[in-house]
């Protein structure tokens, strides 16, 4: 990546926005980027130095304090002390919006940054940071879209936390070179390790151990799924035997009933092309079969009136027999009738008699008194009339004898039947017909055989007879095999059922298990090669950043003749080496040197493009070594900002020495009563027209 | 300066002759691509707190697709 052009509105001592705000461009002729801003203490070089920080993050570090104690400038003040982002003039103007607006190139694209902050529309002065609305934008101005996540955009430039690798102020350089030294700062240690790209093989180690641990849980399930279906195991192997063998019976059959099928296709050929005879002989056969149906018919037919004759001769005797009966009946009826006249006669002569006697009435209790003569022989006749009529009737009720009377009548009753003479004739009307059918179709299997030769006929039953057996043997078959499939449907079900308790393992791995084990494997050599590379990595990395190190320190050193190299152990803990091989504690003018030496060899190893931007770079350094390392920084291939204060760097010469490798140099002034404005004034111009 | 790799060109390149020389790597299909996109998710993730879950899940992709890749071949 690298910067094309500043632009700052409002932006801290740089009062002015719109046309009057302050541009710095970078755009130099034949591809050269770099940049000196020259600026005495207290004119502005930090704030432009942090209008970067701000572009890219959003917020600026109180100066001094570094990047990780989360102490930022505040948004808008109303005093200089506060050290506010919005320029102290517009704000007294209320003009309460103050932005960086950055144009860069990174990758093959042209991208226009703009971060700004603005006073909420409900808010008429701004006092505290959340006064502000804030605003962040990226087009490309290739193609005028703009970046959908603007600040992840921008971490995939240079994360933040990487940022102090790349942008830092020659004041702490000492302190780095401590920090480096003493081994005290933990945080700083660990960027190292990112700017390195450590991460990506401690992390990928302790992802893939995870993985592995995830695969290995799964593919501990597997194992004991697949142990508990081994107990069904021995039942699912019978039944598969059992399945596999029908199944290639009845693959076989399907053969066999293909190859019958093709037989009797031959055979129906050969009566189609044998019409005549054929015909004739199946018209012989349906004929003789009409005949055999028919003879059963009327056999059944004779057998019927067998078991009816031996009834016939009740049928015909009935009518007599019932007139008969009808006339045992009437006397049967007589003498019955005989008994009860006798059985009320005595009871009417009992009544009679006590009538005489003076006797109360048997049935209705009435006495009769005083009765006349005449009404006594009047009595008395009736009474001797009664027992004439009683010794009649004890004459005629038992001629003749009841007893014989009875089983006479119960004689002939067995003799009677329901049966009806007319279903005899039936059955033999039918007999008749059957038997004429018979006549008549054996006159047109007469005809029929007459119709072909004994030979052609010899060769169609031949062949008719082939069909039949042909066709009843295709049935058995069939038979058998639809027999066979329903097995095979029980057999499939017993083994599907057997399959489901087994998880579908069939006592073997699943699909799901072998695929954890691929994936087990695979992971485990991941794995592996990424710890192998971590390990060797790590004294790599050291090894050459201790390598460039010591070029870039022994080439800026006023001590080469003393100084042999860096040493850099593997906690980056960094010593110089003289040539005797021993360490030397430096001066801090070598320190900055050594911590300069590190930057460069860190930032160039971390494969991230992102100008070095500098502030007061030369502080720790004397002259010499000053001029030597802007020689050196500019002579390499990466974008360059150097703000050096003027006692670093005094314009005149730096752009003697520095302006043809710079894009352009500016130098801060001041104006304005108080001189608290600061403006850019631009003194070498190399930019594109 | 010796050379201008940076460190994740050398990584990626250790990373990437090893894997290739990993025969049980190569026979169940695993690519350089396959080395350099766990490479870059690793890279991507790398400052990202929130994200490095991410990639354990995308790598864990990666890894199924390859095991796929080697049942389809």
């Amino acid at each position: 990546m690298q910067i094309l052009k500043i632009t700052l509105n409002n932006w801290q001592g740089y009062y002015g926005s719109g046309k009057k705000s302050t541009i710095i461009d970078v755009r130099g002729m034949s591809g050269k980027r770099n940049l000196i801003v020259y600026g005495q203490n207290t004119h502005g070089k930090t704030a432009l130095w942090q209008s970067i920080q701000y572009a890219f993050y959003g917020r600026v570090n109180k100066r001094k304090t570094g990047w990780e104690d989360g102490k930022y400038k505040p948004l808008v003040g109303s005093e200089t002390h506060l050290e506010p982002l919005l320029n102290i003039r517009a704000y007294e103007e209320k003009d309460f919006s103050f932005s960086v607006e950055l144009e860069f190139e990174h990758g093959d694209h042209r991208y226009q940054l703009i971060r700004s902050h603005v006073a909420k529309k409900d808010i008429d002065i701004p006092r505290q940071d959340r006064h502000m609305r804030a605003s962040f934008v990226i087009r490309n101005l290739e193609n005028s879209s703009f970046i959908p996540e603007p600040e992840k955009f921008i971490q995939s430039i240079l994360p933040e936390r990487l940022a102090q690798f790349f942008m830092f102020d020659g004041e702490r350089l000492d302190a780095y070179r401590k920090l480096f030294e003493e081994d005290r700062d933990i945080k700083l240690k660990e960027y190292i390790g990112h700017v390195l790209r450590m991460p990506v093989l401690v992390d990928g180690v302790y992802d893939l151990d995870k993985l592995f641990s995830s695969a290995k849980q799964k593919e501990k399930k597997f194992i004991v799924d697949r142990s508990k279906s081994a107990e069904f195991l021995n039942d699912y192997n019978l039944w598969k035997g059992k399945k596999d063998e029908i199944d290639e019976v009845i693959k076989q059959r399907e053969l066999d009933i293909l190859q019958l099928k093709d037989e009797l296709s031959d055979v129906d050929a050969w009566l189609n092309e044998n019409d005549s005879g054929a015909e004739a002989m199946a018209k012989i056969d349906i004929f003789e079969e009409q005949i055999e149906d028919l003879e059963g018919e009327v056999e059944s037919f004779k057998i019927q009136m067998r078991r009816e004759l031996p009834n016939s001769w009740r049928a015909i005797l009935t009518p007599r027999v019932n007139v008969r009966l009808e006339m045992l009946g009437t006397e049967i009826e007589r003498q019955e009738q005989e008994n009860r006249e006798i059985g009320s006669l005595e009871t009417s002569n009992l009544a009679l008699n006590n009538q005489l006697d003076g006797n109360p009435c048997s049935t209705c209790g009435h006495i009769h008194q005083n009765l006349s003569l005449k009404e006594k022989d009047k009595i008395h006749a009736q009474i001797i009339e009664n027992i004439n009529r009683i010794e009649t009737l004890e004459q005629t009720r038992i001629d003749p004898n009841p007893t014989y009377l009875r089983k006479r009548q119960e004689s002939l009753q067995r003799i009677t039947t329901d049966i009806n003479l007319n279903g005899l004739i039936k059955i033999q009307e039918d007999l008749l017909k059957k038997q004429s059918k018979i006549r008549s179709t054996k006159q047109l299997l007469k005809k029929a055989m007459e119709k072909i030769t004994s030979e052609a006929r010899g060769r169609v039953q031949q062949f008719l007879s082939e069909k039949t057996k042909l066709t009843k043997e295709i049935g058995r078959v069939e038979g058998d095999q639809d027999a066979d499939k329903k097995l095979q449907q029980e057999y499939e079900s017993k083994t599907r059922s057997l399959l489901e308790k087994m998880g579908g393992s069939a006592g073997k791995k699943t699909r799901a298990h072998l695929n954890i084990e691929k994936k087990l494997k695979i992971t485990k050599e991941l794995r592996d090669i990424w710890e192998d590379v971590r390990e060797h990595h790590s004294e790599a990395m050291r090894s050459k950043v201790e390598e460039h190190s010591s070029d870039v320190f022994m080439d800026l050193t006023n001590m080469s003749s003393t100084y042999s190299r860096l040493s850099i152990k593997p906690n980056f803990e960094i010593s110089i080496i003289t040539k005797k091989g021993k360490r030397d504690a430096g001066s801090s003018g070598q320190s900055a040197l050594v911590a300069y030496s590190i930057l460069d060899a860190l930032t160039q190893m971390s494969g991230i493009h992102f100008p070095l931007i500098i502030d007061t770079p030369g502080r720790s350094l004397d002259d010499d070594h000053v001029m030597g390392l802007f020689s050196y920084l500019f002579n390499t291939d990466r974008q360059v900002f150097l703000f050096p204060e003027g006692k670093e760097l005094k314009p005149d010469i730096g752009d003697e020495k520095f302006g043809s490798n710079c894009a352009a140099t500016y130098e801060i002034k001041k104006s304005g009563d108080d001189g608290s404005d600061s403006y850019i004034e631009g003194r070498i111009k190399n930019l594109e027209t | 300066m010796p050379d201008n790799k940076s460190s994740i060109d050398i990584l990626t390149e250790s990373l990437l002759s090893k894997a290739k020389k990993n025969d049980i790597l190569t026979d169940s299909g695993v690519t350089s691509e396959h080395i350099k996109r766990i490479i870059s998710i690793l890279k991507d993730e790398q400052f990202s707190e929130d994200n490095r879950k991410n990639s354990k899940i995308l790598i864990d992709k990666i890894l199924d697709e390859i095991v796929e890749g080697q049942n389809e071949s």
